[in-house]
């Protein structure tokens, strides 16, 4: 097997990259054409600790040519193939427009509007060399297996098709080879999401267990070049930045709708909590009245956790099963708990400890953590050089930089373990953030909560704090205009031992039910006091209170903590709601010691705690974006508006950037966007932010030229004769636009007037839409 | 408002005038609608994919040596924009359905829009016309011409297997449909030519039967 793949290198490979790592290099030293290319270096750096590989990539490579190299696909051919891959998978065509060949590369789902991008392949006498990109091979394949290692340019590195990185012999890879382009849509070509049905028929390529994934993975796909530059250290970051893709919807309550502000759910009392049947959905304590109208929160990484449990189902008792550690020191029981314990015979907790070894759990546990720790896979890369680049040195925001890597990791992982099959894909997602969690956030939590402390006792955050605590003890609960008496100290314990654990914990997950199980306990105590009809108002300055008595101003940093690194979708539940009740808390606490003068009172405080949180938050991990239509005047295209999707914060400059790539306008610099107000058009300033626009006029991109005025009035009364043709539906529909506004626009927000007439119906049906059909 | 809705609604045909037409393009995210609607308005195929949230383009043509314009709203086809779905159902005048050869799932997306259509509608009387596109990508195919024949015979529609990144059938698509609008009015007008000829008490009815038809298109 070996003879044939240097035979069948030799000649091409003269002065190839050799990429056949392991033991094999060992063995017999690789011939010396290896080391007239100054990568080759790599090969050791690299190759020294993966198993041996009989087929080198370049070999691959050259072998399936045939199908990646598809130069008489045309460009929806080459989407066509490319639509059902896997990120990174790649062709070779000929482009028709520019006559050279292209690289089309499938991006992860949520990059950009286009899920391939294309990149010219320059030909010059010195070699071929990616638009763009310094580096310049000698031939393509070269090129090819060094995208394969490095990304350079290009978003991500190549991975070759499943099949061809796992073919073990020239035979099968002649086999794949012959298929040319019918292999992408061939039962070989076996992808990693969906098609069950399509199980690979030939026994080698049958899914494997996570161990021998790992292997496989990390075999040929991927090693490191060092002289490949761009491809460590912060400019790392850049893969952080994703575009999320808009989620609409007009659903009155979304399950993912932030926390509101409605009082907290009261848990029953524990002694009668265990019936089924008294147990609220969680989250219908906390849906909001109203829909906030167009914009629902979209998390782009994937499948999302399933809910925490709500107050009802954490157990005061029972360790966070999320991080093992957090175990370990366990809580004290709280003595107001009446129902038993049980404890599980010996015996029986013997075998299922014995269980969990072999469980799917452990296994794709174990397999995550594998490839997350093998930098030769892409999602190992991600995670080492996170790791990596948070030691280095403090980035501002650098904790929503984790949480975005951390869900990209997941993403990927899911993706490549997800096809396994060994856990539903709800419980896998759980098992890979806790496995996440576990590989990067543990060493690196000593890091970052230094940092925090740092952070906050520079900007007198911790000091604040403390003085506030100092002060809520002395004045008791008159400090917050609360008339409820002091909790007893013995209730103040448990709660205490519970953020004690909360402080001891990694994971945001666990540290989330900590806090859960404290606020468990307050409430079960504050009922005892106020009666069943204790809400918000009286619940924050109890936890204010308790939180001055156990006096652990770290909890500040925790805070912040939690809430950067917690799994998006969890931050929406009830975890999201408690958390927000620990900062509305830790915020009025440091208050105390400055605004004597004027307290607000807790709900203000909660309010404005919330309101700030809110905008935090949103940017970084719903990535709401507003829909906004903008009218194009152009003559050529036909296409007269566009509903685009606009991220919180834009300004006109961006959006101006936006409509020139959609619309596809070819000098920019000569259009801009107006709004036809008043029957007339104004020009936008380019600093002024999107969302805040006046909600009233029509937002158009159209040429700018000098004479606007003039221009305006002839456009005016031009739009007005045109009417009956280019008439908006909306005036139909709505009535609201009485006259020649044919450009309509829409402003977004949802809430109202969004595309004119029109979503102010969506709106309506949201609710009522019976109520429109009669 | 009801006279002008009317007056969309029920153009005189014979008019022959500046009659616009509402078309809505539906089907299931990467079928190729924008790219249909692109290559029959400016014979241009894009090669790259935005999925579209809702674009509008409009164009005028002649179908049967009578001028039509034809106002296109190119729908998303992903499912996270769904919500704006009822909104333009209501709209549309005609309806092209589009589906890819080579994606046996939007083809079964497809086959759902008839009941969409009616939920809004309360009609099954609405013009359409069904396209298979991308036949260019035969060696792709996963539906064939004889299933979207027989899902055409269901909708009771014209059938179209087209390929916008060859203009093939693109043109015949969007006259089909404009037919089957005229077809359908010109059905109706005679309908009402013979309630007209009934006495006051029918003109009666018919104010109300027309009423609830505004109401529902």
């Amino acid at each position: 097997m070996e003879d044939p793949g240097e035979t069948e290198a030799h000649p091409l490979g003269a002065t190839s990259l050799n990429f056949v790592p392991g033991y094999q290099q060992e063995e017999k030293p690789s011939p010396d054409p290896l080391y007239d290319t100054p990568d080759a270096r790599g090969v050791q750096a690299g190759g020294s600790q993966q198993p041996a590989r009989t087929v080198s990539l370049r070999e691959r490579l050259l072998i399936t040519r045939p199908v990646w190299l598809q130069l008489r696909a045309n460009a929806a051919a080459a989407l066509h193939v490319l639509r059902t891959e896997p990120p990174g998978t790649f062709l070779v065509r000929k482009s028709n427009t520019r006559q050279c060949q292209t690289l089309c590369v499938r991006l992860p789902e949520a990059s950009g509007p286009s899920f391939v991008s294309s990149h010219y392949l320059q030909e010059s006498p010195g070699g071929i060399s990616l638009e763009g990109s310094e580096l310049t091979f000698p031939d393509l394949v070269q090129l090819i297996c060094a995208y394969c290692h490095t990304r350079d340019i290009l978003l991500l590195p190549l991975p070759l098709p499943r099949a061809i990185h796992q073919a073990a012999t020239h035979k099968e890879l002649e086999a794949i080879s012959h298929l040319g382009m019918e292999f992408w849509s061939s039962s070989l070509n076996t992808k990693n999401q969906q098609r069950p049905s399509e199980a690979p028929q030939i026994p080698r390529l049958k899914a494997r267990s996570p161990q021998e994934l790992d292997q496989g993975t990390g075999a040929a796909l991927c090693f490191f070049n060092p002289l490949f530059p761009g491809d460590l250290g912060p400019t790392k970051r850049e893969k952080f930045k994703r575009s999320f893709k808009v989620r609409v919807s007009t659903e009155t309550s979304s399950p993912l709708s932030p926390p509101a502000v409605p009082p907290p759910p009261v848990p029953v009392l524990p002694g009668t909590s265990s019936s089924q049947t008294e147990r609220l959905p969680p989250r219908q304590l906390l849906q909001r009245e109203s829909s906030v109208g167009y914009r629902v929160p979209g998390s782009a990484s994937g499948p999302s956790l399933p809910p925490l449990p709500s107050l009802q189902e954490v157990d005061c008792c029972s360790p966070s099963s999320s991080e093992e550690e957090g175990s370990s020191g366990s809580p004290t029981t709280s003595p107001r708990l009446s129902r038993p314990r049980h404890r599980r015979p010996l015996l029986r907790s013997m075998s299922s400890a014995f269980c969990s070894l072999l469980a799917p759990e452990r296994q794709v546990g174990r397999a995550a953590t594998m490839l997350m720790q093998n930098r030769y896979t892409a999602v190992g890369q991600l995670v080492q050089d996170l790791l990596t680049q948070v030691r280095v040195g403090p980035e501002s925001r650098e904790l929503q930089g984790i949480r975005q890597a951390l869900s990209r990791a997941r993403a990927m992982l899911s993706a490549e373990l997800g096809p396994e099959k060994l856990l539903p894909p709800e419980r896998l997602e759980l098992v890979l953030e806790k496995s996440l969690h576990r590989s990067v956030l543990k060493p690196l939590r000593p890091i970052l909560a230094a940092r925090l402390r740092r952070r906050l006792s520079t900007d007198g955050s911790l000091g604040r704090l403390a003085e506030g605590f100092r002060l809520a003890r002395t004045q008791g609960p008159g400090a917050f205009g609360s008339h409820l008496n002091l909790s007893s100290p013995v209730e103040i314990e448990p709660v205490r031992q519970k953020l004690l654990q909360l402080l001891r914990a990694y994971s945001p997950s666990a540290q989330i039910k900590w806090l859960l199980q404290a606020c468990k306990l307050l409430y079960t105590a504050l009922k005892t006091q106020a009666g069943e009809n204790a809400g918000a108002d009286e619940f924050l300055p109890l936890l204010s209170l308790v939180l001055a008595q156990c006096d652990l101003p770290d909890l500040l940093l925790e805070a912040e903590y939690m809430s950067e690194l917690l799994e998006p979708t969890l931050l929406t539940g009830e975890g999201g709601y408690y958390l927000t009740s620990l900062s509305a808390s830790l915020a009025l606490l440091s208050g105390l010691s400055q605004a004597h003068a004027l307290p607000l009172s807790p709900a203000q405080e909660l309010q404005r705690s919330l309101a700030l949180w809110e905008q935090r938050r949103l940017p970084a991990t719903h990535n709401f974006q507003h829909l906004l239509r903008v009218a194009y005047q152009d003559p050529s295209t036909g296409c007269t508006s566009k509903t685009l999707a606009v991220p919180p914060g834009s300004s006109i400059a961006t959006l101006s950037q936006l409509c020139a790539t959609k619309f596809r306008v070819t000098q920019p610099d000569a259009f801009g966007l107006f709004l036809y107000k008043d029957q007339g058009y104004h020009r936008l300033p380019p600093e002024a932010l999107v969302h805040r626009l006046p909600t009233t006029g029509y937002l158009i991109y159209r040429r700018a030229e000098r004479p606007e005025t003039q221009r305006a009035a002839t456009e005016k009364t031009k739009t007005g004769n045109e009417r009956p043709e280019r008439g908006a539906w909306e005036e139909e529909k709505g009535g609201l636009n009485g006259e020649g506004k044919s450009e309509i626009a829409v402003d977004q927000e949802g809430k109202d007037q969004a595309r004119g007439g029109h979503m102010q119906l969506e709106e309506q049906k949201a609710e009522g839409c019976p109520a429109l059909e009669e | 408002m009801e006279a002008e809705n009317e007056a969309h609604c029920c153009p005189g045909s014979s008019s022959g005038g500046s009659r616009e037409y509402k078309v809505v393009m539906l089907g299931a995210g990467g079928v190729g609608k924008s790219a249909v609607t692109m290559q029959f308005i400016s014979h241009q195929f894009p090669d790259y994919h935005d999925p579209t949230i809702e674009d509008a383009y409009k164009t005028q043509v002649r179908i049967d040596n009578e001028p039509a314009y034809l106002d296109i709203l190119d729908t998303a086809g992903q499912a996270e924009f769904t919500a704006m779905r009822e909104q333009y159902m209501r709209g549309g005048e005609g309806f092209i359905i589009c589906y890819s050869v080579t994606d046996r799932q939007s083809f079964q997306e497809a086959a759902k829009f008839k009941e969409l259509i009616f939920q809004v509608r309360h009609t099954y009387e609405i013009p359409l016309v069904l396209v298979g596109n991308k036949i260019d990508l035969e060696q792709f195919r996963q539906v064939s011409t004889e299933e979207g024949m027989t899902l055409a015979r269901d909708y009771n529609c014209a059938f179209f297997e087209t390929s916008a990144a060859l203009r093939f059938g693109i043109d015949d698509a969007f006259q089909g449909l404009v037919r089957e609008i005229r077809r359908k009015e010109s059905m109706l007008s005679l309908v009402e030519r013979k309630l007209k000829r009934k006495d006051s008490l029918w003109k009666k009815i018919k104010a109300s039967l027309k009423k609830k038809r505004e109401n529902m298109i």
